[in-house]
């Protein structure tokens, strides 16, 4: 017999998962093309909070009206990071130890720059926002807001799966990730492509901010932080450039937490998380289902 | 000298070498040669240390040397060139020849950096054998230029000076005159002879066979993971196995 | 003279060379690690720990700390040093990460082991205050003077060609006789002790530590050092360490304005100054470019 208590927890795991996948295969989209890490993936994600946040509180619109506002500003600062950062070092062939240095600017650039703009104190979608309770008539606590949360992640996956597997788009996209020179020789416009690939990637973290945010109902620019690190577990769980392996690591990781807290109390749950990425790395960097790519020397 | 015994290499589900049995006897010149892809760099990889091999044994004088890290192997004294040249580019030629005989050096880190006695002696020592390299390779007059800026037949020399300066009894030539021109070939060719009468036992991949004729004592023909034929110049010359092999390449 | 202030200030820049130098030793040696704000935060809290139960002075934990860091690099660097690059880097993210966590969650574990609920060592999230401000700026020009000595006469002994030589070509220079994971071993382990060192004068300079000091925005204070100044020379960080301490004073910027001139830096410097400021390889091409063009137009004239 399954306890209530482990039922709770896989619901929030599988609620706390989609946020984590949603971001995740950011990460993993923008690694398979550019064989790179964009470490100012969490600050993305941070501010496409922080711009939902500003859409209800400030602009006041409705909530349903946050989500794309989010996501399309999200998706435009992660376009304008390639842009100024990663382009000049792509036309140099810099080493991709470069890259991941100007990404790691971009997010102490992009955090602070928060920081000026929002203050340091936690903000607050208004209380009223969406019913906290708990749905009736289940055997588990299950709230709008994880609802809402897996809905939307559930509908942004598949839509991710038809443009990468069945559109032009997915296929010069997958062209570039396999051989950036073959694509463009097939006449792949492939400067294009990466401009694409940061938009959709900055617009999932956008969104994932914002659901994020709903979720724990607090937005602070160092928010970013502690997803930024569950997301490289996930990316590192499930095969670093893989797209369903960023899916699976995310709902990997949010289990292996919410278990933690089940098992140890909630102090050890992220000590639980990154020995796993540790581990992780030692003994299978190419992760659980991926290839094996040369990781070592 | 060297031995090696029924080596084989798997990456995943290829077979890059197959019960591949091989001698270097001391003091002698062996040519490896075979079509593109047939596992000739596989093979000194798994020499050198830098793969080891799935299955096999390789002796090197009587110490199996197939588990051993790269620079223990260098250390017993088994040196390589590499095919597309590897020299540490930011460094001077002097450097390269220099850092070299790393292996020879006893001075321990706190030693060196507190420079106990034994040091400035050690540093002096370095110095001069990488000097006589210089001469002998005839690059004295570059030996404060950039290696990674030297002409490409400079390069080359330099890299064959460098495994060299590690003080082998056994030298591994990857393609040494991959493109050289017929002249340069055949002064390393020269050059190769002049190893072998100091001692030096070398196994050398070439698809030159003007230069395999010119300096091999006995030729090994590798394909598709596998010793197809053994023999001397003349003897492989007339294999039929081999002109196959060639000629399914070119086919 | 200095006044008090800055005096502080100029005390912090030195701590800051020490970390430069730290994470310059392994950069040259071709290793990307983040580990040096996780020993950093392993230095002040042993400093501030033994100080403040056993009373060791200063001069005892300058010993003690970088010590430990030794012996706490040495198991985490063999496995960890397999890996390269970027992987290495998240690895080393992830140990910063669960050094902040341990040290948040040390007096609970201390107490379930010991079975005393009322044991406080780490003081979790708050951290530990009240430390005397013990560092006197002779004591961190001494220790940074030595420091430095002793990287530049490894720089030319056969270890120091040994590192740059794994830096240009890891493959290439094990096959010339390196022992390469020993050398990137004790790099490693000579890096973390020096970040120790210099978390031994954080504790005793800073006079309160919290675990949220050392997170990963002091791994990219870190970092920024090295890029800033290059690793060209080990003149390079200490002077980013330098520049990135005194900028801020100097145009009296915020916290917040501090995280947007790193950022900004980085960017810029990278893009457009990949080898750092202190690079006289660069500035020398540029000099012989900036020349040429004048004798050039001096012709041109003539």
């Amino acid at each position: 017999m399954i306890s209530n208590e482990f039922l709770q927890q896989v619901v929030n795991a599988i609620s706390l998962g989609a946020i984590y996948s949603l971001f995740a295969l950011g990460y993993a989209m923008v690694f398979s093309i550019l064989g790179v890490l964009n470490l100012a993936h969490s600050a993305v994600f941070m501010w496409g909070a922080f711009l939902g946040l500003i859409t209800v509180t400030e602009i006041k619109l409705p909530l349903l009206l946050a989500f794309p506002v989010a996501m399309v500003g999200a998706g435009l600062i992660a376009v304008a990071l390639d842009f100024l950062a990663f382009r000049p070092l792509r036309r140099r062939n810099a080493p991709r130890i470069s890259q991941l240095i100007v990404s790691i600017g971009a997010s102490a650039l992009l955090v602070s720059l928060s920081q000026l703009t929002f203050g340091t104190d936690p903000r607050r979608f208004p209380f009223d926002i969406l019913p906290s309770g708990a749905i009736q008539g289940l055997p588990f606590r299950v709230t709008l807001i994880q609802v809402i949360v897996l809905i939307t992640a559930l509908i942004l996956m598949v839509l991710l799966n038809i443009l990468v597997l069945r559109t032009r788009l997915g296929q010069a996209m997958r062209a570039v990730a396999f051989n950036q020179r073959t694509a463009s020789l097939l006449g792949v416009n492939v400067s294009g492509i990466f401009a694409s690939t940061f938009f959709i990637a900055g617009a999932l973290a956008g969104i994932a901010g914002v659901l994020y945010g709903l979720t724990y109902n607090s937005i602070l620019p160092f928010m970013g932080d502690q997803v930024a690190l569950k997301g490289l577990t996930a990316i590192v769980l499930g095969g670093m450039g893989s797209i369903p392996g960023a899916v699976l690591g995310g709902f990997g990781v949010a289990g292996l937490e919410r278990f933690s807290v089940a098992v140890g109390g909630s102090d050890y749950r992220d000590a639980v998380v990154f020995l796993i990425l540790f581990l992780m790395l030692l003994v299978r960097p190419q992760g659980l289902i991926g290839q094996k790519e040369q990781t070592r020397a | 000298m060297l031995e090696i015994r029924d080596v084989t290499q798997r990456f995943g589900g290829l077979t890059a070498l197959n019960r591949v049995s091989l001698n270097v006897p001391a003091g002698k010149v062996i040519g490896l040669i075979g079509p593109n892809g047939a596992g000739k760099t596989t093979l000194i990889n798994a020499i050198s240390g830098l793969a080891h091999p799935t299955e096999g044994q390789i002796y090197f004088g009587d110490r199996a040397i197939q588990r051993m890290p790269p620079h223990r192997i260098t250390q017993l004294g088994i040196s390589r060139t590499y095919q597309n040249i590897r020299l540490f580019g930011e460094m001077t030629v002097l450097e390269n020849l220099i850092v070299a005989q790393h292996g020879l050096g006893r001075s321990s880190i706190l030693g060196s950096v507190l420079t106990l006695p034994g040091f400035r002696a050690e540093q002096r020592l370095l110095q001069q054998r990488a000097g006589a390299l210089l001469t002998q390779f005839e690059l004295s007059d570059k030996a404060s230029q950039r290696a990674g800026a030297l002409p490409y037949g400079d390069q080359r020399r330099l890299e064959m000076a460098r495994a060299l300066a590690t003080r082998p009894k056994l030298l591994l030539l990857d393609e040494p005159t991959a493109g050289m021109n017929p002249i340069e070939t055949e002064a390393l060719g020269t050059e190769i002879l002049e190893l072998r009468q100091k001692g030096l036992a070398v196994l050398v991949i070439e698809h030159d066979m003007a230069l395999i004729h010119q300096v091999c004592d006995e030729i090994y023909v590798l394909n598709f993971g596998q010793i197809i034929a053994h023999g001397t110049p003349n003897q492989i010359k007339n294999n039929p196995l081999v002109i196959e092999a060639y000629l399914g390449e070119e086919g | 003279m200095l006044n008090a202030y800055q005096e502080t200030v100029f005390q912090f820049m030195l701590r800051d060379a020490l970390l430069g130098l730290s994470i310059y030793l392994t950069l040259v040696t071709g290793m990307f690690s983040l580990a040096n704000a996780g020993f950093l935060a392993i230095g002040a809290y042993i400093s501030a720990v033994l100080w403040k139960y056993l009373g060791v002075p200063l001069e005892g934990a300058l010993v003690i700390a970088p010590l430990a860091c030794a012996l706490i690099a040495l198991p985490i660097g063999l496995p960890v040093l397999r890996l390269k690059d970027i992987y290495l880097a998240i690895a080393t993210i992830g140990f910063g990460e669960v050094v902040r966590i341990m040290i948040i969650n040390f007096d609970k574990i201390a107490q379930g082991v010991t079975g005393q609920p009322n044991l406080v060592i780490t003081n979790g999230g708050a951290g530990i205050s009240g430390i005397e401000k013990l560092a006197q700026t002779w004591q961190l020009i001494l220790v940074l003077a030595v420091v430095a000595f002793l990287i530049y006469r490894l720089h030319r002994s056969r270890f120091g060609r040994a590192m740059a030589a794994i830096r240009q070509d890891e493959r290439a220079a094990a096959t010339m006789g390196i022992n390469v994971v020993y050398v990137k071993v004790m790099i490693f382990v000579f890096s973390a002790a020096l970040a120790g060192l210099a978390g031994v004068f954080d504790a005793f300079l800073a006079r309160a530590i919290k675990p949220n000091d050392y997170g990963f925005t002091q791994a990219v204070n870190i970092l920024a050092y090295a890029v800033l100044g290059g690793t060209s020379t080990l003149f390079g960080p200490i002077f980013g360490a330098f520049g990135l301490r005194v900028l801020p004073e100097a145009l009296r910027f915020s916290q917040q304005f501090r995280g947007v001139l790193i950022g900004v830096l980085l960017l810029a410097v990278i893009i457009y100054l990949p080898g750092g400021l202190i690079n006289p390889a660069a500035w020398n091409r540029l000099w012989v470019r900036l020349r040429g063009r004048r004798s050039g137009a001096v012709q041109g004239g003539g």
